[in-house]
């Protein structure tokens, strides 16, 4: 048996084995927060259904709608979750700041952890012009206009189509 | 690096956190902050993480006399990159998975050694992938027909509501108007998961298993446009599990 086996050439390495697996079925089983390397591969195991509401960015260069599709699917991606990850940020950062911080104080390394440490102090004029490079980079033309919405669509009739009205990325700040 | 996808090239003016204990642990460094304001620390990091594995490989080659410290450092700095940089990018630090690991294969002097930690990679990169099957069936998705249906439409929606006309676009709502089908795509990446477990018990069907991972990596690569490339390095430890050294060093 390879436990054994592995016990009788190094007792050290066989205990951080075991160790290993047993923590990381803990973080499994708790599924709720990881230590990395101990990550949980539940991707795409919850239920989706076809009737599912899609959000869908839409971005507006110089008053054109353009076509990510024409993107390599990495730039296409990033463009896409940087905005979605800039516009939840301070309220997920301050979620698990506190969280985090509450389990960890027992054990003192949660009393170092201050606030600042874990908040962006990026404003949205920053992430615009970030944002903007990024986006001239990709698109490869010279960006003066920029905007972004969300558009919802549903399943009908064989297809995507939208449902109400866009949203804007508050956090792109128009032009002065 | 292909993708520009690293700290210099990103040069990014902003992180999010996960509920992740070793993240927020390192988060107390404040190196968050160092890569958001430099792109000295940009260009360090990146160096060290493309760096530090050519270190290895010939120090490996040449079998120098720091290679066990070489790929102890390799492996912890690699964590530290996939921590940091998965808080500045869409690139989730599970995709680092194989590079944090692998490199361990060589912090030893003996070929005993070697196998050991081979066979040990080996049984992680198992139970990874028989977990993601059992998450399937805890969370249901499994039991549910219209599962890949729905994935489908999250996962592309952007390129659905986009490009219409696209053959692939034509492909995806085909597989949505018959989820039945789609299901049947669903239903065998999660066997082919579970089937990962037979590796617990036998090497026999490794070659099999091998075979199961390059095409759930293509599958998942060409249907769901999701890259686990960076799980190919797994292979290895399935083909040179082959190989018995247990009982001596030849």
């Amino acid at each position: 048996m390879f436990l054994k086996e592995l016990w009788g050439y190094s007792k050290k390495l066989a205990v951080g084995f075991i160790l290993f697996i047993l923590f990381w079925t803990y973080i499994n089983y708790k599924q709720g927060a990881t230590a990395a390397p101990l990550f949980q591969y539940g991707m795409y195991a919850n239920k989706y259904f076809i009737s599912d509401t899609q959000q869908v960015i839409e971005l507006y260069v110089n008053d054109k709608n353009i076509d990510l599709t024409k993107y390599p699917i990495a730039d296409r991606d990033l463009l896409q979750t940087s905005l979605l990850f800039f516009r939840v940020q301070k309220p997920v950062n301050e979620s698990i700041y506190y969280t985090i911080k509450r389990i960890l104080d027992p054990v003192f390394i949660g009393q170092l952890m201050t606030k600042d440490n874990y908040t962006n102090a990026t404003t949205d004029q920053e992430f615009t012009d970030w944002y903007k490079q990024l986006t001239q980079k990709i698109v490869g033309y010279p960006v003066n206009k920029l905007a972004a919405y969300e558009q919802k669509y549903v399943w009908q009739k064989d297809k995507l189509v939208p449902v109400s009205s866009p949203i804007k990325f508050n956090c792109i700040v128009a032009n002065p | 690096m292909y993708n520009r996808l690293t700290f210099a090239a990103l040069q990014p003016v902003f992180f999010i956190n996960r509920l992740d204990f070793t993240k927020n642990i390192l988060m107390l460094t404040d190196l968050q902050h160092s890569l958001l304001g430099s792109s000295i620390t940009c260009w360090c990091f990146d160096s060290l993480y493309v760096g530090l594995p050519i270190l290895l490989t010939i120090a490996v080659y040449k079998n120098m006399p720091g290679k066990i410290l070489i790929a102890i450092c390799t492996a912890v700095f690699t964590l530290l990159y996939a921590v940091f940089f998965s808080s500045v990018c869409y690139i989730s630090p599970e995709m680092f998975i194989g590079f944090i690991l692998i490199p361990l294969l060589f912090a030893t002097n003996s070929i005993k050694g070697f196998y050991y930690l081979l066979h040990c990679l080996r049984y992680l990169f198992i139970l990874l992938f028989v977990s993601a099957a059992i998450w399937k069936i805890t969370k249901a998705g499994i039991f549910n027909a219209e599962e890949m249906a729905g994935i489908l439409l999250l996962q592309h929606n952007s390129y659905l509501t986009s490009n219409g006309t696209d053959s692939f676009t034509r492909f995806v709502y085909w597989l949505v108007q018959h989820p039945l089908i789609a299901y049947s795509l669903y239903f065998l990446g999660a066997f082919s998961e579970l089937l990962f477990g037979i590796g617990l018990f036998t090497k026999k069907y490794d070659t099999i298993l091998i075979a199961a991972l390059c095409l759930f990596i293509l599958f998942d690569f060409f249907l769901m446009r999701i890259n686990y490339f960076s799980w190919f390095v797994f292979l290895g430890c399935f083909y040179f599990s082959r190989f018995d050294c247990s009982k001596d060093d030849n």
